[in-house]
């Protein structure tokens, strides 16, 4: 199933391959429990790709360590993270480690902070395999490595972290996190970091794999025009909430939200020159926000109700929207859009 | 009338660590000529080791130059070290605004006081003069007096870069110098100071160098680009040509590889061995 997820029941027999059903976290800073993420609803199929995409603060990045069980200590967590319908934060130590290795391919946006720099290449790959002895380990390594494009992966295989380039490290990365046989990519900003050309091969790779693996995805990104290209489906996030998800490649014409339209219209465009569209103020945290939406302080077509009590996710043709006014915005957006 | 900036076969060569035997040189910029004219702006655009930083750090006198001339109106910047007075009066000409201010701001300075040092550096006002010349710089980068008091850390990404510029305005230079200046920010931030920089641009007769490795940013802030690789000019004119018919094969290259709606990664027909 392709529709984005909402408020769907999952009565289907099938369980998704994974269902987050109103996740609430809260994290302590400064003596203060923070709420960073509220009510996130949203499941990924088998094979599927679904971006989430948000500013700094959107709650996007803790989102996808919550799916990972990987939190602060002594965060709260509230509401349901299921993998192919088994409570990922009710396993057992044994379990959830299992689960990380065997299940989970985790990339992060900097390779560099996620590898041991005393380690070689080789033993950083081969790590996530066990069961097999060290030359059948080694092969499967080298021919990992070679299809994420390392053309001369018998010397990189000895080569230390910081002999290699970031593109070639983040290579590196997606090497050994699909090396296990995954089912579940997580990957946050992968190629955030990375040089415009770097990022094509590296997303390429990534697709090819995917494609070959029949691999699911959850792709973290700031950038939503990266998000539409390389995802199926994309939720945005803003303030700890999905504000809207939808089809990755209508995103651009049928943004339904006034925040997903006011970041499309935020970025320069590649083909004209114009004033940029502006969203006033800052983008702000889960817990700054008020009672009524969470887009309401910076929302150019906020009302009095908006700002009372926050609206529920609805279906409007095969997007789901967090907007009280969705409908009869609709063409004032889809105008702003052409405009921009 | 002589150009605002003008650099003439500039060159950089770094002297790096070359394995077994001593060293070997790193050429970072090398041969690279231009010229902005008053209010103009040019950007230099390029992917990491492109050598674009290393050029605006030769220009605001933060290297020094191996071979080759920096004028700026007219005046043939001297070779660093700069004598006290030398650097007073270049200061004056150019300032830089860097990628990240939360490192090129001082954490323990007030955003008062910060302004208030390059005023007391650059001109010989009494304080009140001083004061109603930092709430003008404030509002003109789009703060107010309530910003004053504050410091680096309790002001938002935005803020901060608008700070950064205000104290870059403070000391009324004619060439302002971007470095990637708004890389670091949110989308919805980044349009912001984009706005902030155009308007800045045609109110205050400002010349900018801008920096970048984002072709929708350039096409967004500049007149007229250069695209670096490796360390020289691979394609240079007014940024709308440059961007919608490129000619050298290294800029199809970059704006092939940026994402828009219809967009599919790709691999490189040959992955370059630097990689």
């Amino acid at each position: 199933m392709n529709a984005p997820a909402g408020r769907s029941d999952g009565t289907t027999a099938e369980p998704r391959l994974l269902d987050l059903r109103g996740l609430q976290v809260e994290l302590k800073t400064g003596g203060l429990w923070r709420t960073v993420v509220q009510d996130v609803s949203l499941s990924v199929d088998a094979a599927q790709a679904v971006g989430i995409v948000g500013e700094s603060g959107s709650g996007k990045s803790v989102t996808a360590r919550s799916i990972a069980r990987l939190l602060p200590r002594g965060a709260r967590v509230g509401g349901d993270v299921r993998f192919d319908g088994e409570p990922v934060w009710a396993m057992n130590r044994a379990r959830l480690r299992r689960f990380r290795e065997r299940d989970l391919g985790i990339i992060y946006q900097d390779p560099r902070a996620h590898v041991n720099e005393m380690h070689t290449v080789g033993d950083f790959v081969t790590e996530g395999i066990r069961d097999q002895s060290p030359a059948e380990r080694r092969e499967r390594a080298i021919a990992a490595l070679r299809a994420t494009g390392i053309p001369d992966a018998d010397r990189r295989m000895r080569q230390y972290p910081h002999q290699l380039s970031g593109g070639l490290l983040q290579r590196v990365m997606i090497a050994a996190a699909i090396l296990p046989g995954p089912r579940l990519l997580l990957a946050d900003e992968p190629t955030t970091a990375l040089d415009v050309t770097t990022q094509s091969e590296v997303m390429a790779i990534l697709a090819e794999q995917r494609q070959a693996r029949r691999l699911a995805m959850v792709f973290i990104t700031h950038d939503l025009d990266l998000a539409a290209a390389v995802t199926d489906t994309i939720a945005v996030m803003y303030a700890g909430t999905i504000v809207e998800t939808g089809r990755s490649a209508t995103m651009h014409e049928r943004a339904l939200h006034p925040y997903t339209a006011g970041l499309l219209a935020a970025r320069p465009q590649q083909t004209r020159v114009a004033s940029l569209y502006t969203i006033p103020g800052r983008p702000i945290a889960a817990y700054e926000s008020g009672p009524g939406c969470v887009f309401a302080s910076r929302c150019a077509y906020v009302q009095r109700r908006c700002t009372e009590a926050r609206p529920e996710p609805r279906q409007l043709g095969d997007h789901v929207v967090s907007c009280y006014r969705a409908e009869e915005l609709q063409g004032t957006l889809h105008r702003a859009l052409e405009r921009a | 009338m002589p150009a605002q900036l003008e650099v003439e076969n500039l060159r950089k060569v770094y002297r790096v660590p070359g394995g077994k035997r001593d060293t070997a040189d790193l050429v970072a910029v090398d041969r690279l000529s231009f010229q902005v004219q008053a209010g103009g702006s040019l950007a230099i655009v390029g992917e990491s080791g492109s050598g674009k930083t290393t050029t605006a750090r030769l220009i605001a006198g933060l290297e020094s130059v191996t071979s080759g001339k920096i004028r700026v109106d007219g005046e043939t910047r001297k070779p660093l070290p700069w004598a006290r007075a030398e650097r007073s009066r270049y200061a004056r000409q150019v300032q830089m605004v860097y990628q990240d201010p939360f490192t090129s701001l001082d954490p323990s300075q007030t955003i008062q006081a910060c302004l208030d040092e390059v005023l007391r550096c650059h001109f010989s006002k009494d304080s009140k003069e001083r004061g109603s010349r930092i709430s003008e710089l404030l509002v003109q980068c789009g703060l107010d007096d309530r910003h004053r008091h504050r410091r680096p850390r309790s002001l938002s990404g935005g803020e901060r870069q608008r700070a950064a510029i205000a104290r870059a305005l403070a000391a009324e230079p004619q060439v302002l110098i971007l470095d990637e200046a708004v890389s670091a920010l949110d989308v919805s931030i980044q349009a912001q100071i984009l706005n902030l920089l155009a308007s800045l641009r045609s109110a205050l007769g400002l010349t900018y160098l801008f920096i970048s490795h984002d072709l929708g940013v350039v096409r967004q802030v500049s007149d007229e680009c250069i695209v670096m690789h490796r360390g020289a000019a691979v394609e240079s004119g007014a940024t709308e040509n440059v961007l919608s018919a490129p000619k050298a094969d290294y800029t199809r290259q970059l704006l092939d590889a940026i994402p828009r709606p219809g967009w599919a990664p790709k691999r490189l027909a040959a992955s370059p061995a630097s990689l």
